[in-house]
């Protein structure tokens, strides 16, 4: 139990998700690029083992208690896995310097199996990091590993400007590749669940910033789904991100089946609230870049309440969250102050003259 | 009977607002054997259907793949009309360097702004993604140019702007150009904090913004 809590962050989530009381707002960050600033490593130390990538998310959760630790198998893990190259850099997070496919038509290359942990050294180190925070902490607080959604995976093994392209000169050859995405998301939430952890699906470049809703009906919801049903089959569910501009397909979110919705900053949580508060719990979206990388101790404290403020009464449950992956750099105090408010104005019964 | 000047212009137009290659480009030779001067052709046919394409972009109605393969109909034409240009100096174009900064690799929106500014008669030098700060000055000195633009996705390389900034206060030419940058993580305020001239939302907003800076019609 984290010092000062009436409960362990499992308690709580049991008590939010069946409708019974506990103790605060749930507070769920991603923690993920910037996990290794907890553990006084760079980004490079952190990814290059299993040991690290725990032990930054364990030190992270020691210091703040927060209601999920997040193992970063990462967007690019499927790229990756299937021959996409990577670039090092030291505090970063690597991008992709060459696609594996330079064409559409060469989707038909793609080998399924190397994508499998046991032929792929990224998937089984994120599997045993996982398998680390989970007998560690597993009693009391859940344990994430990011999934790439299948436009994003898609996007880490052709260059994403070809697939736009692709998905309305060559679309059979798009659905192709999705299809492909989808199948290798589903090997890699089996494999790395089976340590004891949840997925969390990612699909950054789902977004309405890139591509039209009419194309994300067609092209991502329909696999988006089967990756729903599928965490479903085994037990599980799946918490959806996806980045940018996201208020026209926010519904077809919540259609695919979706445990959680989390959203970035173009989305207001009022709105998020009167389009799917009464079908799933929302995230948050306290934004990243002006509030916490840019703002002050006071500022995050204010956001805090305001996002209280907007989203306490949704039906079906209000989760304290972030707009996307916490950057590197933001200071500590910042996410210190997340945690501090959100249980000092989260505090149990939701009480809106709390958070005014 | 000559098909008349209206009649290929608007195919021309049509051809790159419905992302049509093969029609932008019968329509361009068509035009071309007729004997209608190239530049009316460039300026009332392709980049008339690429204005178009981007009202449609800011209306929200046409997307980003949308104008890229409008882009992609507008540089097929280009390609049969621009040889048959009269000769121009290059001092008459307004010229700007572009690339995303170094250490990022995300170029959509870069590219983006790319097509625009190369639209609206803006010289676009276009030095790509992951692109070396001291190259941004070193072209920007060497190509005499009015624009630096800089793009990022990203909170990690963000800061590399305001080093360009920096270096060309170094290199003694930051009086000499606009500095103006986008992205995913930039923000009015950030743009004021590092002393960067402009910072617009997308493509679009890009060139109207360019063109006001530096004064052009």
């Amino acid at each position: 139990m984290f010092r000062g809590d009436e409960m362990t962050s499992n308690e709580r989530m049991d008590a939010f998700y069946s409708g019974k009381p506990y103790d605060h707002s749930p507070i769920m960050l991603f923690i993920v690029s910037n996990a290794g600033r907890y553990a006084g490593m760079t980004h490079r130390e952190k990814r290059s083992c299993a040991k690290n990538q725990a032990e930054a998310q364990l030190k992270a959760y020691e210091r703040l208690g927060q209601d999920g630790l997040v193992v970063e198998y990462g967007l690019l893990g499927i790229g990756k896995a299937c021959g996409s190259i990577t670039n090092d850099p030291e505090d970063s997070a690597p991008a992709i310097i060459k696609h594996r496919l330079d064409d559409i038509s060469q989707v038909s290359e793609l080998d399924l199996s190397m994508v499998e942990r046991k032929n792929d050294a990224w998937s089984q180190l994120n599997y045993e990091a996982a398998s680390i925070c989970v007998e560690k902490v597993g009693k009391e607080v859940g344990v994430f590993a990011t999934i790439p959604g299948p436009m994003t995976a898609a996007g880490s093994l052709i260059p994403v400007e070809k697939l736009l392209r692709a998905m309305r000169k060559q679309p059979e050859e798009a659905h192709r590749l999705l299809r492909f995405c989808t199948d290798a998301a589903k090997i890699v939430i089996k494999e790395i669940t089976a340590s004891g952890c949840g997925p969390f699906l990612s699909d950054p470049i789902a977004s309405e910033t890139l591509i039209s809703a009419d194309t994300y009906r067609k092209f991502v919801a329909p696999y988006t789904k089967e990756l729903m049903d599928y965490a479903k089959s085994i037990g599980l569910g799946m918490g959806y991100h996806v980045c940018g501009e996201a208020n026209r397909i926010l519904c077809d979110m919540v259609d695919t089946g979706c445990g959680t919705i989390s959203f970035d900053t173009q989305v207001d949580v009022e709105t998020a609230k009167k389009l799917v508060g009464s079908r799933v719990p929302i995230l948050g979206n306290i934004d990243v870049i002006d509030t916490l990388l840019h703002g002050t101790v006071a500022q995050v404290e204010a956001e805090v309440k305001n996002q209280l403020r907007k989203g306490y009464d949704s039906e079906k449950g209000f989760i304290i969250s972030v707009s996307c992956d916490i950057p590197i750099s933001t200071p500590l105090e910042n996410i210190d102050m997340i945690m501090e408010a959100g249980r000092k104005y989260g505090k149990y019964p939701l009480n809106p003259e709390n958070f005014r | 009977m000559a098909v008349s000047k209206e009649e290929l212009l608007k195919r021309l137009s049509d051809g790159v607002l419905e992302m049509e290659e093969d029609d932008v480009v019968e329509a361009a030779k068509e035009y071309l054997e007729a004997g209608y001067p190239a530049f009316d052709g460039i300026m009332e046919g392709l980049v008339d259907g690429m204005n178009r394409a981007s009202e449609l972009y800011e209306a929200e109605e046409y997307f980003v793949t949308d104008v890229l393969l409008c882009s992609d109909a507008m540089y097929v034409g280009l390609d049969v009309l621009r040889p048959h240009l009269p000769e121009v100096s290059s001092d008459a174009k307004v010229k700007g360097v572009i690339g995303v900064v170094e250490g990022d690799t995300h170029d959509i929106g870069k590219n983006l702004v790319k097509i625009m500014m190369e639209t609206a008669g803006f010289e676009m030098i276009d030095l790509g993604r992951d692109v070396e700060l001291q190259k941004f000055v070193d072209v920007a000195k060497e190509e005499k140019v009015d624009l630096v633009c800089m793009s990022t996705l990203m909170t990690t390389t963000m800061g590399g702007m305001e080093t360009v900034i920096h270096l060309l206060e170094e290199a003694g030419i930051r009086d000499q150009v606009k500095v103006m940058i986008g992205g995913g993580p930039i923000s009015q305020k950030f743009a004021d904090k590092i002393g960067a001239d402009a910072y617009t939302t997308n493509a679009v907003e890009a060139v109207k913004c360019a063109k006001k800076m530096l004064n052009i019609a």
